[in-house]
C-alpha cells in the first residue's frame, strides 16, 4: 500500500487555481522533497494533505485512509512553514506535554540530536535547534507519514549536511515529505523529487533529473545552480550543473 | 478578620477570586498575544452590562454573552474578510462601546455608574456577584487542570497541535469563552477600561520570571494577589478609586521587576 496516494488533485479558491491535476504516489519508507518557486503550491498541497483545505477536485490517500481519519488515528505528523514560536519552557516540559515517557524522550532525542537541549529553555534556541526540537516533538507520536514545510530555515550551511542525514536516518520510522528551496543540496540526499509549479512539473528519481530544461520550466528562468556532489564527503566539492 | 469592615468583606472576596481566575487565564492570553483581544471582550461586555442593567436582568451573563459575540465576530471576520485581527478588534470595540453608551442615555442610567462601569468600584459588588466569581473560578481551575496539555501545545502552533491529537478548533472556543468569562469578571472590580491590563500583566509578569510550566502559573497568581492587595489598601486608605491604583500598582511591580532583570544581567 502507498504511504501517500494523491489522484488528479486540483485545488481551485477564490477563482485561481492553486493546483492543477497533481498525481503522485509516495512508497512507505521514502524521503521525498517537494521543490519549486515561491506561490508553486508547496505549502498548499501539504495543507490538503492535512484536510485543511479540501480538493476541489481528485482524491488523497494516507496508507489507504481518508485525510481526515488518518489524523484523528495520528499517523500524520506536519511541521507548518515558519511554525517556530517563542515559549520560555523548557524542551523537556514540552515533550512531557504529550505525555511521553523518558525511554520515547530520550529515542527522540537521539534521533534528531538534541540529547544535551532537554534542559535549556525553548525560546534560548537558535532557530535550527528549535526546528529539531519540533521534529522530535512529532516523532514521540510515531507517526508513519512526516510532512515537513521548509524545516531546514534557519540552518547553516554546514549544519544543512547533517540536517539532512538525520532526516535521511528516520527512513526507519516514517515516511516523510519535506518542501524545500535548497534544489542543489537536497537533491542529494533524498530518494525521489517533487517539482511544483502549480502543476507537478517532475516527479521521481532526483539524480540526473535536474537539468537545465527542467528548472527553466520550473522557475519560469534560467536558473545557475550549484549541485551537491554527491559522491565527494569531505571536502564539499560544489560542481557546477550547467 | 475582625479589623475589615463588614460590608467589604464579600467585594473583597469577590476581587480576589476574580483576580486570581483572571491571572490563571492571564498566562495564555500573553502567550497567544490576545492583548488587544481582551480590550476589545471587555468593551463589547460593557454593551451587554448596560443592557444587563437597564433590562434588570444579570448583568454578567449579558455582558459575557456581548463579549463573546465580539470575539467570535472578530474570528468569523478574521476568517471571511481576510482581515488582521487587531484592524477588526480596532473598529468592532468601539462599536461596541457605542453600543453600550447609546444603552446608557436611553437608560438615563447616571454618570455616576457609567463611571463605576467603566472604570470599577468594589463597593458595587453584591451578594449575587460571589456566586458568579465562584462559578467562574471553577471552570477556570476546571478547564485548566484537564486540558492544559493541549492548550499549551495550541498555543504554540494550531496547525502541529491538530496533527499531534489535539483538537484545536474545541481548544480555541473554549478559551475563548473561559477567557470573556474571567475577563467580564474581572470587570467589576477593575472596570470596562482597565480590566483588559490585568488581563496581560500577571502572565506578562509569569513569562519574565519563571521557565516551567507549573512556575508560570504560581507566579501569575502570587503578582495578582500581590498587586490586587497592595492595589486595594491603597485606595482604602486614600480614598482612591480601586481599579486605577490597582492598575497603577500592577505597572510598578512589573517595572521594578524588570529593572531588577536588567541590573542582575548587568552584573553578570
Ligand atoms: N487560503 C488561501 N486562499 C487563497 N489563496 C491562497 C491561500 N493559501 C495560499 N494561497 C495562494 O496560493 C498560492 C500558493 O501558495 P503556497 O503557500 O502554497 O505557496 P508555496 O509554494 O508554499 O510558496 P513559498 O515557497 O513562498 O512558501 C499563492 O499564490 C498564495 O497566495
Ligand atoms: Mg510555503
Amino acid at each position: 500500500m502507498d504511504a501517500l496516494n494523491v489522484k488528479s488533485l486540483t485545488v481551485v479558491i477564490g477563482g485561481r487555481v492553486l493546483l492543477e491535476e497533481v498525481s503522485f504516489s509516495v512508497k512507505p519508507g521514502e524521503f521525498w522533497a517537494i521543490v519549486g518557486p515561491n506561490g508553486a503550491g508547496k505549502t498548499t498541497l501539504l495543507r490538503v494533505i492535512m484536510g485543511f483545505i479540501k480538493p476541489t477536485k481528485g482524491e488523497i490517500t494516507i496508507f489507504g485512509k481518508k485525510p481526515k481519519d488518518a489524523i484523528s488515528e495520528g499517523i500524520i505528523g506536519y511541521l507548518p512553514q515558519n511554525a517556530v514560536f517563542n515559549i520560555s519552557i523548557k524542551v523537556l516540559d514540552i515533550f512531557r506535554l504529550l505525555k511521553a515517557d523518558d525511554k520515547n524522550i530520550s529515542r527522540v532525542s537521539l534521533l534528531m540530536g538534541i540529547e544535551d537541549k532537554l534542559e535549556r529553555s525553548f525560546s534560548s534556541l537558535s532557530g535550527g535547534e528549535k526546528q529539531r526540537v519540533l521534529i522530535a516533538l512529532l516523532l514521540l507520536k510515531k507517526p508513519k507519514l512526516l510532512l515537513l514545510d521548509e524545516p531546514n530555515t534557519g540552518i547553516d550551511v554546514v549544519g544543512q549536511d547533517n540536517f539532512y542525514n538525520t532526516l535521511k536516518g528516520l527512513k526507519e520510522e516514517c515516511t516523510i515529505l519535506m518542501v524545500t528551496h535548497d534544489v542543489g543540496v537536497v537533491s542529494s540526499f533524498v530518494d525521489k523529487i517533487a517539482c511544483l509549479n502549480r502543476k507537478l512539473k517532475y516527479s521521481g528519481d532526483p539524480r540526473g533529473a535536474l537539468d537545465c530544461k527542467l528548472l527553466e520550466e520550473l522557475y519560469g528562468e534560467k536558473v545557475n545552480l550549484f549541485v551537491h556532489h554527491p559522491e565527494c564527503e569531505g571536502c564539499h566539492i560544489y560542481r557546477n550543473f550547467s | 478578620m475582625s479589623y475589615i469592615p463588614e460590608f467589604l468583606v464579600i467585594p473583597l472576596l469577590v476581587a480576589f477570586i476574580s483576580a486570581i481566575s483572571l491571572s490563571i487565564v492571564s498566562v495564555f492570553v500573553v502567550l497567544n498575544r490576545w492583548g488587544f483581544l481582551a480590550v476589545g471582550v471587555s468593551h463589547g461586555a460593557f454593551f451587554g452590562v448596560t443592557c444587563g442593567v437597564l433590562l434588570n436582568f444579570s448583568p454578567f451573563l449579558l455582558g459575557v454573552l456581548s463579549g463573546f459575540l465580539l470575539v467570535l465576530s472578530v474570528s468569523i471576520m478574521k476568517r471571511e474578510l481576510k482581515g488582521e485581527e487587531d484592524v477588526i478588534i480596532g473598529f468592532l470595540f468601539p462599536l461596541f462601546m457605542a453600543l453600550g453608551i447609546i444603552v446608557f442615555s436611553i437608560g438615563k442610567i447616571g454618570y455616576i455608574d457609567a463611571f463605576s462601569y467603566l472604570f470599577g468600584s468594589i463597593f458595587l459588588i453584591d451578594e449575587s456577584f460571589l456566586l458568579w466569581s465562584i462559578v467562574v473560578f471553577l471552570i477556570t481551575i476546571l478547564f485548566v487542570a484537564v486540558k492544559w496539555r493541549e492548550i499549551f501545545l495550541w498555543v504554540m502552533n494550531e496547525e502541529m497541535a491538530t496533527s499531534l491529537g489535539v483538537n484545536s478548533s474545541l481548544i480555541y472556543l473554549s478559551l475563548l469563552l473561559v477567557t470573556t468569562m474571567n475577563t467580564v469578571l474581572a470587570m467589576k472590580t477593575l472596570g470596562a477600561i482597565l480590566v483588559s491590563a490585568f488581563a496581560v500583566m500577571p502572565g506578562l509578569f509569569a513569562v519574565m520570571v519563571s521557565r516551567s510550566i507549573y512556575g508560570l502559573f504560581l507566579s501569575s497568581i502570587i503578582y495578582a494577589f500581590i498587586t490586587f492587595s497592595v492595589g486595594i489598601l491603597v485606595a482604602f486608605y486614600l480614598d482612591l478609586p480601586t481599579g486605577p491604583v490597582i492598575t497603577v500598582a500592577g505597572f510598578l511591580v512589573l517595572l521594578l521587576f524588570s529593572l531588577g532583570i536588567k541590573f542582575k544581567d548587568r552584573r553578570m
